[in-house]
């Protein structure tokens, strides 16, 4: 798969050049917005609905809501606050993965061992997975900095974005300040239930029931307009020209 | 696992020690025969998953490794557009939709492997009567028909038929996988280029939402060899705006001067094919025309013309 990032893993004096990849895709189910007559997606104008008219792309400010009111901020601002991409990874420290909030975790990305750092790529790999070990550390991504967490992963290592503490929500946010007193006859209970109800998690058992849905539709519309038509004569045709290329040949002699 | 051959640029000639074949513009994919069916390409990549109708399994009388192009036909002449519609799809859904409407046909010219033998020592016209032997047409797959000689008279009447060009390949030449050679040439219509893509600049007027011009370089470090703004379908532009904004960066990924304002660079991983007239003293395309995006080829092979 192609990387979207290249770069080091340092810590230490150690560099490990690396390659990123995306590890998760999404195949929600998404559909065009079409024209009714046309049939063909919509463009979508930047609008002004003050002075009615279009803008043009390079003419846009930024405006930071606040309130009713926008502050505006020229790009040449915002750019000037853009981090210089550094192309390392770099780790601080490691810690025991249980002392990352699972809500922490943000998006995934595999890292591949870029040239020449197979080696401590796998010596990285070997210790993540004996000692369960997190590394963390930051690096620039589109301009942004990011706090991350290196982890094994089957094989491999992934590379873990991590949400900064105060985009977490604070659990007495959602939930009563107390909950009610629980007896041990009650938990014995729910436990032999829950044992009863265990099972191995076959993952790709799983599946988005909307997506088959509306595949099967798209299938069902697709047979009616009959597109499969002729295209099993595609290879015969290429015969006959190749047939037909090499007598012109001859032909010509 | 065997890397695919690679061949020079050349004019048509004539020559009594040569075949020559059809170029197919698709993707460039050796095929690993035994129980099951696997296609890798040029980059290492398992493909196999894209083309489920790429069942083949009984087209050979023993296990074997073949070599091959993926291609898409319409009209009897590969459409490298409609492959490409193949090429970068990878919702499962998608891809079984696809393996109907735009079905592909693996077209076979050499055989590297049969029953475990390693037949890459084995002088080509050998090679391709293994080839015959071993292997069974059907509507998925084709094997290559070569002439002998006639290279020159060959490659006008591929062109006037629609391919690309031709390939020439010396008779008693071995298969070097992964080698660039003087033993295969290829030779074709337009003169184009791989390069790698390092940037982009905003457009203006209908362009506007998408981009201008695509920056391009090649080698590595990679030199700036020109920009090219043409040549690309309002299908392309979107696509590829779309991939290249996933991938900007501040840092500037080329070693030579850029002589650009208000540049957008990325990250230099996605190569592009484009046709030129000419490389100038300086080392810049002219009058590049983007032709279509390359995913099976990595910058790393972007090095020479």
């Amino acid at each position: 798969m192609r990387s979207i990032w290249k770069g080091t893993i340092a810590f230490g004096l150690v560099n490990i050049p690396v390659a990123l990849h995306t590890a998760t895709r999404d195949y929600s189910v998404n559909f065009k917005n079409l024209c009714p007559v046309h049939h063909v997606p919509l463009q979508y104008k930047k609008w002004c609905p003050e002075g009615k008219e279009e803008i043009d792309y390079k003419d846009i400010e930024k405006g930071y809501q606040v309130g009713k009111n926008y502050v505006v901020i020229g790009q040449k601002e915002l750019d000037a606050l853009k981090l210089e991409s550094t192309h390392t990874i770099d780790i601080e420290k490691f810690v025991d993965s249980s002392e990352i909030p699972i809500l922490a975790y943000d998006s995934f990305y595999f890292l591949s061992p870029d040239r020449g750092g197979e080696k401590a790529y796998a010596l990285l790999h070997e210790v993540l997975t004996l000692t369960g070990k997190v590394g963390i550390g930051k690096v620039v991504l589109h301009s942004k900095e990011y706090l991350v967490g290196l982890k094994n992963y089957q094989r491999g290592i992934i590379l873990i974005t991590l949400r900064y503490s105060d985009e977490i929500v604070n659990i007495d946010e959602a939930l009563p300040n107390t909950l009610p007193e629980t007896s041990e006859k009650e938990v014995d209970l729910a436990r032999t239930l829950i044992t009863k109800m265990e099972g191995d998690l076959d993952f790709s058992e799983y599946r988005d029931r909307y997506r088959e849905e509306v595949e099967e539709l798209v299938q069902k519309k697709l047979k009616g307009e009959a597109i499969v038509a002729e295209k099993v004569t595609e290879t015969e045709k290429t015969k006959d020209i190749l047939a037909a290329l090499e007598k012109s040949i001859e032909a010509r002699y | 696992m065997y890397q695919p051959m690679l061949a020079r640029s050349a004019d048509p000639f004539t020559n009594p020690d040569w075949i020559f074949e059809v170029k197919w513009d698709g993707t460039r994919a050796i095929s690993y025969i035994t129980q099951k069916v696997m296609f890798i390409n040029r980059r290492g990549v398992d493909i196999t998953y894209r083309y489920p109708e790429l069942q083949i399994k009984d087209n050979v009388t023993a296990p074997c490794v073949l070599d091959g192009e993926i291609v898409v036909l319409v009209r009897g002449t590969p459409s490298f557009a409609d492959l490409q519609r193949r090429e970068h799809i990878d919702d499962p859904f998608k891809i079984r939709i696809l393996s109907r409407e735009l079905p592909a046909v693996y077209i076979v010219f050499d055989i590297l492997e049969r029953d475990t033998i390693d037949l890459t020592g084995t002088p080509l016209l050998e090679r391709k009567n293994i080839l015959q032997q071993t292997v069974s047409e059907s509507e998925r797959l084709l094997i290559c028909p070569y002439v002998q000689e006639k290279g020159g008279e060959y490659f006008t009447a591929a062109t006037e038929s629609g391919f690309e060009g031709i390939m020439g390949k010396k008779k008693d030449s071995l298969y070097y996988p992964g080698k660039r050679s003087g033993y295969w040439l290829k030779i074709k219509k337009t003169t184009t280029a791989d390069c790698v893509i390092g940037g982009f600049i905003r457009g203006e007027g209908v362009r506007k939402s998408t981009f201008g011009a695509l920056l391009l370089g090649v080698g590595c470090p990679l030199q700036y060899v020109g920009k090219v703004g043409s040549g690309f379908t309002e299908d392309d532009l979107i696509h590829i705006r779309d991939l290249l904004t996933q991938i900007e960066t501040d840092r500037n990924p080329f070693s030579t001067p850029v002589p650009v304002d208000d540049v957008h660079f990325v990250n230099p991983v996605y190569v592009c094919e484009v046709k030129y007239q000419q490389v100038t003293h300086d080392n810049r395309l002219r009058a590049p025309v983007f032709l279509r995006m390359r995913y099976d080829k990595s910058p790393a092979e972007c090095l020479q013309w």
